[in-house]
């Protein structure tokens, strides 16, 4: 093989290689994220709050949602929620469609109340919320729907607890 | 024709240097690096002879192809010319060789073929695999480094619209936080407030407080730096109910 052609065959491939990681990478960092958020309903002396962290992992979504109810009166009632949702963005437009919920402990009306309170994409089934993706600097998105924001981190395991 | 090995690393030889002198000690070098020094100048003149049998065997006239240059070395005749032959036109002798009696071109030529191949190695098969690693080497380290590139372009670009972090101006400080709200947002947060939410000063310090107009839900962006286009804070998102329920 002459040499001009071995160099013309080196270029090609880092090219290639380098727009295939590109790609690669940018369709990695659109589609795989975290959020933490803590959700806090005040009502009188109830208050209610549950942190939920969602891990975007792909075309498909697993959110944890850790509550407490504290009513002033009874102790305080841990819950745990294992939602997963579908993931479907065109550009920077993101469709997110609940698939299922499974209670891990709690009971059962603690478990509705927490329901009550999630983003009814992550506990109604089929039901579907678009937010809109915007950057804020290098490694954080901020989803915003109009009526609601939530911060993430690009890497899965980005957390301030 | 068929030659053994030491014949034909001289005939490659000559190939290479044709029509310059070839010395006996570049003989030596070449065709028998290892054993130069124990072998008899005797040997080359037996190596030659059969040479020249062996292109006697296309015929006679092809018997002075090989000239001898006395107490100096050999060389090609210049009379004859030298032309790399694929391998395939070897097998059927072309036009030329009937058409050129007077300056027929060598036949096969396995030799000058073999050292084509090796550029100019001495050591033959060798120098072959060390080309095949290194062009393996090489081709390696290409494809890392067009991924390191592409990687690192992919990560230090943004693909969506920025958020605006104009958006949010600087109201105050309460305690350890220092709050920005939202231009939009008429909210007049309290110390008592943060407390209520259970918000952490002391690792969440800036606080990015909005509302919404038609909603009964707040947000706060907790950060651990400041919202910024070059920065990059961890933010924890609040969501705030306030004495209604979803």
């Amino acid at each position: 093989m002459k040499k001009t052609t071995a160099i013309g065959l080196f270029l090609l491939s880092s090219i290639l290689a380098a727009i295939i990681s590109y790609f690669y990478v940018r369709n990695y960092n659109m589609t795989h994220f975290s959020c933490s958020s803590l959700n806090v309903v005040i009502d009188g002396s109830k208050r209610s709050s549950f942190r939920s962290d969602v891990i975007f992992d792909g075309g498909k979504g697993i959110a944890t949602l850790d509550g407490i109810i504290e009513d002033g009166k009874s102790l305080p009632q841990p819950l745990r929620l294992i939602v997963t949702f579908k993931i479907n963005h065109n550009q920077s437009i993101y469709t997110f469609t609940h698939t299922s919920t499974e209670a891990l402990s709690g009971s059962e009306s603690s478990t509705k109340q927490l329901t009550g309170m999630s983003p009814r994409y992550l506990t109604v089934q089929a039901n579907e919320l678009k937010m809109t993706r915007l950057s804020q600097g290098q490694k954080g998105y901020i989803f915003t729907s109009g009526t609601n924001m939530m911060y993430c981190g690009k890497s899965l395991s980005d957390d301030v607890g | 024709m068929t030659l053994n090995s030491p014949v034909s690393h001289c005939l490659e030889l000559l190939l290479n240097e044709y029509p310059r002198l070839v010395r006996h000690s570049d003989f030596f070098d070449f065709v028998w690096p290892d054993a130069k020094d124990v072998l008899l100048s005797n040997a080359l003149y037996q190596n030659i002879s059969l040479l020249r049998k062996g292109l006697k065997t296309f015929g006679d006239s092809y018997g002075d192809m090989v000239i001898t240059v006395p107490r100096q070395g050999f060389k090609l005749n210049a009379k004859y010319s030298v032309e790399i032959i694929e391998k395939k036109d070897t097998d059927t002798p072309s036009e030329t060789d009937n058409t050129e009696p007077h300056r027929p071109p060598l036949p096969s030529i396995e030799a000058e073929k073999a050292s084509a191949e090796r550029g100019s190695g001495i050591k033959g098969i060798p120098v072959v695999k060390n080309h095949y690693l290194v062009f393996f080497l090489a081709f390696t380290l290409c494809i890392t480094l067009g991924t390191l590139i592409g990687s690192y372009i992919a990560n230090n670009t943004t693909y969506s619209p920025p958020f605006e972090t104009e958006h949010f101006k600087y109201t105050s400080t309460l305690g350890k936080c220092t709050l920005y709200l939202n231009r939009k947002s008429q909210w007049i947060a309290s110390q008592e407030e943060l407390e209520r939410y259970k918000i952490n000063c002391d690792t969440t310090p800036y606080l990015y407080l909005s509302d919404y107009e038609y909603s009964v839900i707040k947000n706060i962006f907790a950060c651990n730096a400041p919202l910024t286009p070059s920065s990059t804070p961890a933010c924890v998102t609040y969501e705030l109910f306030n004495g209604v329920e979803k």
